[in-house]
């Protein structure tokens, strides 16, 4: 055992890249969200390409460390802590046994990641470790951190070397609250009209509290200019799909959408 | 945008989904046809172990493939795809090896009921029950007869999803005697995991608790308790699985109550392993089953031949 779970934060799972080629047995591949912020966890501590890491959603969790260890902290702002000193982000640091890593309030973004040197030995499942929390597979017991959870960290050997290895402030991403997103025209467009497409692309979308690893829905923020429409879709991948007026773009943890067939 | 490819089948349509996926849409809509289509294709594809392909997902009227575009360009992929699709063409003669499943269903029980009752305000007529509904817009003069119907034939699953073990089953009937039942008004978002559901001209046995179901019926199915949340995996999407649901008097579910109905509807009168599928070819269907080993079936599409 290397990390026992003090307080759980509001949803903290463990994932890595993800569970792929499965969709044809209606398993999404979960994983890291930010793919980039989880990676690059991972190079700062030396591990392998992979390796499992905590995301943190929202609201940090309390850990404490009984064995001593190399970790960063990576992803949306949610100053860390070591024993209530603040500790760096995008940047590997050393923990001693008994040190008590918390997080401060969110600043920007929703999901931070811990990396932690040897990876979080969770049983590997279908070929990752990643949590797949609506049915419960995969990660720590199928499920986000509760209070009391002990997780066991592989093999590291000696990582000191990479305690000060921190990434360049110009290539640290920002999580502003307005973003714009890059687009790919695809799948069953053809069912919208050039102008409805035109108003969706340059529409300000809200996202709702319905958001989640499932799934995130949005809501047009200046109302009225968007009317929606309801094309079905006839397979799984991720898209942007609207039954009303409130697209919606499945994530990682989805296979397919309700709507289709 | 859309590629369009000319191939005496219905129009395909070729997108990309982001940059890591394309998404084929073979038909607007579901036959059986299509679907062996897109499972010939996606057979097909996953031969040719082509560098770059990550996932390869085959759906009712649809696939998906999945790529690591640093290795295999989506637009390299949509080419190799259309000459598959000629390949392939209307698959006359396509064989499936399948496995046979036997899945007993409780009708009317008091778990769905209890569901559906709750969102009746969501449902095209809030007066009767789903049974009542689909019974009478199928036109049928009473539930027995529809549950007679949809029981009295053998489902083919076409595909699994949205959720890991969640099986999409289509009635084996010719297309004039299938099921088909809309969708809620607006969706339930509760169903009990382990209910058999129908929507549109599928059926489905939810491996969770669904919620955010959008079928019109569903009834759990009584069975063992399941030992562990995960489904088992080996082999569940290697080979597709006919099944036929039948009918389960109250009594055999777990002993809730003696069903009054008992004896009216077909039911699992012996174990599982011992029943076979019906000897009868269906003559007029677009699909004909062989009776093959005990545990399995060729399905072969065509109007003339039998599978051998």
């Amino acid at each position: 055992m290397a990390i026992r779970v003090r307080q759980p934060g509001l949803l903290t799972t463990v994932q890595d890249t993800g569970r792929f080629g499965e969709y044809d047995i209606g398993m999404p591949p979960s994983g890291a969200m930010d793919v980039f912020s989880y990676q690059v966890g991972n190079y700062l501590v030396g591990n392998d390409d992979g390796a499992a890491g905590l995301e943190i959603t929202y609201f940090g969790p309390q850990l404490e460390f009984t064995e001593p260890a190399v970790v960063a902290v990576t992803g949306a702002e949610m100053p860390p802590k070591v024993n209530g000193e603040e500790a760096p982000t995008w940047e590997a640091f050393s923990v001693e046994e008994g040190d008590v890593l918390s997080f401060d309030y969110l600043r920007s973004g929703a999901r931070s990641y811990l990396a932690v040197a040897g990876g979080i030995d969770v049983p590997v499942f279908l070929h990752s470790r990643s949590t797949y929390t609506l049915i419960g597979l995969g990660g720590h017991e199928g499920r986000a951190l509760k209070e009391g959870d002990e997780l066991e960290v592989g093999e590291a050997g000696d990582r000191s070397g990479r305690v000060g290895m921190a990434v360049a402030r110009e290539q640290i991403p920002a999580f502003p609250a307005e973003a714009e997103l890059r687009v790919i025209i695809g799948l069953a467009s053809y069912r919208l009209t050039e102008e409805s497409l035109r108003t969706f692309l340059e529409t300000t979308w809200t996202v709702t509290p319905d958001a989640d690893r499932v799934g995130y829905r949005y809501r047009a923020a200046s109302s009225g200019s968007w009317s929606g429409s309801s094309p079905r879709a006839r397979g799984p991948t991720p898209r942007t799909s609207w039954t009303s007026a409130t697209p919606s773009a499945p994530s990682r943890s989805r296979a397919g959408s309700s709507r289709s067939c | 945008m859309a590629h369009e490819v000319e191939t005496g089948q219905p129009q395909a349509r070729y997108s990309y989904g982001g940059d890591e996926f394309v998404f084929v849409e073979l038909a607007e809509g579901m036959s059986m046809q299509v679907n062996f289509r897109a499972m010939a294709i996606t057979n097909k594809l996953k031969e040719e172990e082509i560098p770059g392909i990550v996932d390869i997902c085959p759906s009712n009227a649809s696939y998906m493939v999945r790529v690591d575009p640093d290795v295999l360009h989506p637009d390299e992929l949509i080419g190799r795809l259309k000459e598959i699709d000629e390949e392939v063409g209307d698959v006359e003669g396509f064989e499936l090896e399948t496995r046979v499943v036997d899945v007993p269903v409780m009708m009317n029980d008091p778990w769905t009921h209890e569901a559906l009752m709750r969102f009746r305000d969501r449902h095209q007529d809030p007066e009767s029950t789903d049974l009542e509904y689909s019974a009478r817009i199928n036109g049928y003069d009473s539930t027995e007869d529809f549950i007679a119907a949809l029981l009295g034939s053998p489902w083919l699953v076409t595909m699994i999803g949205f959720v890991p073990g969640l099986p999409w089953c289509y009635q084996l009937v010719p297309p004039e005697e299938q099921v088909e039942v809309p969708k809620y008004v607006r969706p339930r978002t509760f169903t009990p995991e382990r209910a058999f559901g129908f929507g549109g001209g599928f059926a489905v046995v939810y491996s969770v608790q669904g919620r955010a179901a959008t079928s019109s019926s569903a009834w759990p199915r009584p069975g063992p308790r399941r030992q562990a949340r995960a489904p088992r995996l080996p082999g569940l999407h290697r080979l597709p699985q006919a099944r036929r649901h039948l009918q389960l008097p109250r009594h055999r579910a777990g002993g809730v109550r003696r069903d009054p109905l008992e004896g009216r509807g077909r039911h699992l009168g012996v174990p599982p392993e011992r029943v076979h599928l019906p000897p009868r070819p269906l003559a007029r269907g677009p699909a004909r089953v062989q009776q093959g080993d005990p545990g399995g079936a060729v399905w072969r599409l065509g109007s003339g031949s039998r599978a051998s």
